[in-house]
């Protein structure tokens, strides 16, 4: 009988101990008694654990509120299909988190699910259970537009930033070969072209600009920015425009024919890969690229010459000489994982109070950092610092993965992006600054706005057509294949094809997002 | 009497599959698994075609979304670039056709009359091999063949040329894809015809020794006869799969600057209606394409009976 009680208490005792660095902090109030079990669908990869279920922030949680999850990951890339087939045989779970920036899992989008009932309203039922999430949401006004549709409704829990982080990607310039030809940042694109000339003659770069394989790059619509115009929609005043039919087009592509026909772009820029394109940079073949912000100090590392190689964010030069571009992307404080409870749900009540819980103080103290002297430390400034743990992991782990085993890189919390700043260089933290500082009042957020299902599908189906046009016209135009003369030719086509008509739609959508 | 009327009276249909039931027993079982593959992957997903007419979304289901009668067929055919995408894919299949079919006859005939059994061996070992690696590392080779600094450099160079990529060139972009295509089939499509090559009589050939035949004379009179029927009935067939170009590997090493020679039915469907969810679009435009080969399947199949009395029925 003693014996018992010992091997009892000490497997107690063991267990507290493995269980103590991870008791820190308050408790929340319970969901359940352990009785309730939540079906979660959410798209995760992980190199060091298969489930959600073993990452201990998670356990945390599932602790403190009593509420067991059935957390249910989908196959790499076959996201879209399993919810087709849960839909399909009307096995939908409880929850479902897209796992990413977009929301787009149903055909004709969220507006069309709630609708549908496929996915809850959840106005009314945040109004009653929320504690954290919908009062925070309430409080500020640009959580407040751009965490529900345009009609006020609230599909899903969102991830809200404490800062909303700016322009993560831009251009990268060689700064230690702009130092040696003793070369300032280039400010306009005349002082862009005499650097890559430079780069090109003094510096033995054989394709100093790598333009990106469609001829422009979707994401930071870099150089087309500096021409006032993109490749796709953005707004001036509030008025939607087309970028790729104005006349401001043709400066940027007459500018890439130029450069093209002189030996500043790479011959075969639309069949260059990435591990073509990652030589150039490391083997310095070119020195203006696009880069990440994270990026720099890898570009360094996996250089041919590390000493010496600097790659640093430049500022999106402008056409002329005064002035500065007003187009750049950017991103909002609301940052998608558009978390939606679903119309199978049976306790509606306890899904909304858990994913509530998320945004409580202590599950976002829990999500940004982890637990004390595990994954992060309180440092001589009284500021909290990640471990090595986390930067520089022993089993050799990205950050990524070691921070989906101990707490969350991204979901349904409050990001605190400066958890970061100790990770990366001083080149890199300045970088989101300088991509941020052009305006960025001509940005349209697509990812933000909701569209009609009819107007999505009419939208889709011009632009697809049209996007055909404009990518295989602007490759033939910048390698020659094409003489821009035909420009006027391609505004009559596309006028044809009925681009008027889809800048009259995404005006439509604009207005109601605009007017929140 | 009896007797007399059962044998000129056909006995009902249960009885006589219960016949012959008895004795094909093992047939029958071992066309089982084949008709099962049929119904199962090709019969049954018919009723599927009904999404082409539907504006079709799963969480309704085939029966419960709206009808929209022909409007993709429409959208298709009254597109920008529909025929700019029927052209291509047409082409390309002609092409096909022309260049790869009778390449794998002759490489059949040529490996034949090879008379060192291991080199012969090794040298069909080679030939398969690109068929069954994945059409992602084809497109990887192909792309690295046509970058400037390969192949394509070393062409461009003889002409006095900067090198760039044949790819980024719409003119080239056909070429690339039939021969990369003989490349690809060209080893393992001989098989059949070397097959049907063993299937014929020795003595044939002894016979034309005897008679004075060289070695071209019994390929041209023996051999290609005796393989004729067998290239008939895979002409057909490969006719009624003439717009069925090789999509995915299309997918991979196109893009956008030379769409005008490689944009097909496939890729620009791929676009329009799998990326978009467009489900009813792709369905509609894929039933299309069956349609068009069955008519040339049908056609060339018609014309083979007349002509050479080979045909599939």
């Amino acid at each position: 009988m003693k014996r018992r009680f010992f091997a009892i208490a000490l497997t107690a005792a063991l267990a507290m101990a493995a269980a103590a660095p991870l008791t820190a902090g308050a408790e929340l109030e319970k969901i359940s008694d352990g009785t309730v079990t939540l079906s979660v669908f959410y798209p995760f990869h992980n190199d060091a654990i298969v489930s959600l279920a073993d990452n201990q922030t998670v356990q945390k949680l599932e602790e403190m509120t009593g509420v067991r999850i059935e957390w249910l990951h989908p196959a790499r890339g076959q996201e879209q299909e399993q919810f087709n087939l849960m839909m399909a045989s009307n096995t939908l779970p409880d929850i479902i988190n897209p796992g990413g920036e977009g929301n787009q899992f149903y055909p004709g989008g969220a507006a069309k699910a709630v609708e549908d009932g496929v996915f809850l309203r959840l106005n009314e039922l945040l109004d009653q259970y929320s504690q954290y999430y919908w009062p925070m949401v309430s409080a500020d006004p640009d959580f407040r537009r751009d965490a529900v549709m345009d009609d006020g409704t609230a599909y899903g829990f969102a991830m809200l930033e404490k800062e909303a982080q700016g322009t993560y990607s831009g251009l990268g310039v060689r700064q230690d070969w702009l130092d040696e030809l003793g070369l300032e940042q280039p400010t306009t694109i005349d002082e862009l072209e005499i650097v890559l000339t430079a780069f090109k003659e003094r510096k033995g770069a054989e394709t100093p600009f790598l333009l990106p394989s469609k001829g422009y790059d979707e994401e930071t619509m870099m150089l087309m920015a500096s021409f006032d115009t993109t490749h796709a929609f953005y707004q001036v005043d509030g008025q939607a425009r087309w970028g790729a039919w104005e006349d401001n087009f043709k400066l940027y592509l007459e500018k890439m024919n130029d450069w093209y026909n002189k030996g500043l772009i790479p011959s075969d820029f639309s069949t260059m890969d990435d591990s073509q394109r990652n030589a150039a940079k490391s083997t310095g073949k070119a020195g203006l690229y696009k880069i990440g912000f994270w990026e720099l100090e890898s570009a360094r590392k996996n250089s041919v010459d590390p000493d010496n190689f600097r790659v640093v964010a430049l500022k999106t030069p402008y056409y002329l000489d005064e002035g500065e571009p007003s187009l750049r992307f950017t991103n909002s404080k609301v940052r998608g994982f558009f978390t939606s409870i679903t119309g199978s749900c049976e306790n509606p009540e306890a899904a909304v109070k858990w994913m509530d819980a998320w945004y409580s103080p202590e599950m976002t103290e829990l999500c940004n950092w982890g637990f004390e002297g595990l994954t992060y430390y309180v440092g001589e400034d009284g500021l909290k610092h990640l471990s090595d743990l986390v930067i520089s992991n022993p089993n050799g782990y990205s950050l990524t993965t070691v921070m989906g085993q101990y707490f969350m890189q991204s979901g349904t919390f409050v990001r605190d992006l400066s958890r970061e700043w100790d990770i990366y260089t001083d080149d890199e933290n300045a970088a989101t600054g300088i991509w941020s500082s052009t305006p960025a009042d001509w940005f349209i957020s697509e990812a933000l706005l909701s569209p009609t299902s009819e107007e999505g599908d009419e939208l889709a189906t011009l632009m697809s057509d049209i996007n055909t046009l404009r990518d295989e016209r602007v490759i033939n135009w910048i390698m020659g294949v094409e003489p821009l003369d035909t420009f006027e030719q391609y505004q009559e086509t596309a006028r044809s094809m009925g681009i008027e008509r889809a800048i009259e739609i995404k005006q439509q959508v604009l207005d109601r997002y605009n007017s929140r | 009497m009896d007797l007399n009327a059962a044998r000129f009276k056909r006995a009902p249909l249960g009885v006589r599959l219960a016949k012959d039931w008895r004795l094909n027993r093992l047939a029958y079982i071992m066309a089982l698994p084949v008709a099962a593959y049929f119904i199962t992957f090709c019969y049954l997903p018919m009723y599927g075609v009904a999404i082409a007419f539907k504006k079709y979304s799963p969480i309704k289901g085939i029966m419960g979304s709206a009808w929209v009668g022909l409007k993709y067929f429409r959208e298709f055919t009254g597109g920008y670039f529909f025929w700019r995408t029927i052209r291509n894919t047409f082409l390309l299949g002609v092409f096909d056709i022309v260049w790869a079919f009778p390449a794998a006859i002759a490489f059949a005939l040529l490996v034949n009359e090879m008379k060192f059994a291991r080199l012969k061996k090794t040298i069909q070992t080679i030939t398969y091999l690109p068929y069954f690696v994945s059409s992602v590392v084809i497109a990887g080779v192909i792309l690295a063949f046509c970058a400037p600094n390969g192949l394509a450099g070393i062409y461009f160079n003889l002409l006095g040329q900067t090198p760039r990529s044949f790819l980024g060139d719409a003119r080239y972009f056909r070429s690339v894809y039939v021969i990369s295509n003989i490349w690809q089939y060209m080893g393992f499509n001989s098989i059949i015809y070397l097959a049907a090559l063993a299937g014929i009589d020795q003595e044939l050939y002894d016979a034309a020794v005897i008679d004075g035949a060289g070695r071209w004379r019994r390929l041209l009179n023996i051999s290609l006869p005796g393989i004729a029927p067998t290239i008939a009935i895979l002409f057909i067939m490969r006719l009624g799969s003439t717009l069925n170009v090789g999509s995915e590997k299309i997918l991979l090493i196109y893009n956008a600057g030379i769409y005008e020679t490689s944009d097909v039915i496939a890729t620009f469907t791929y676009r329009k209606g799998l990326l978009e969810n467009n489900f009813g679009y792709s369905t509609a435009v894929g039933l299309l394409n069956s349609l068009v080969n069955f008519v040339i399947l049908y056609a060339a199949n018609a014309l083979s009976r007349r002509v050479s009395e080979v045909s599939l029925w």
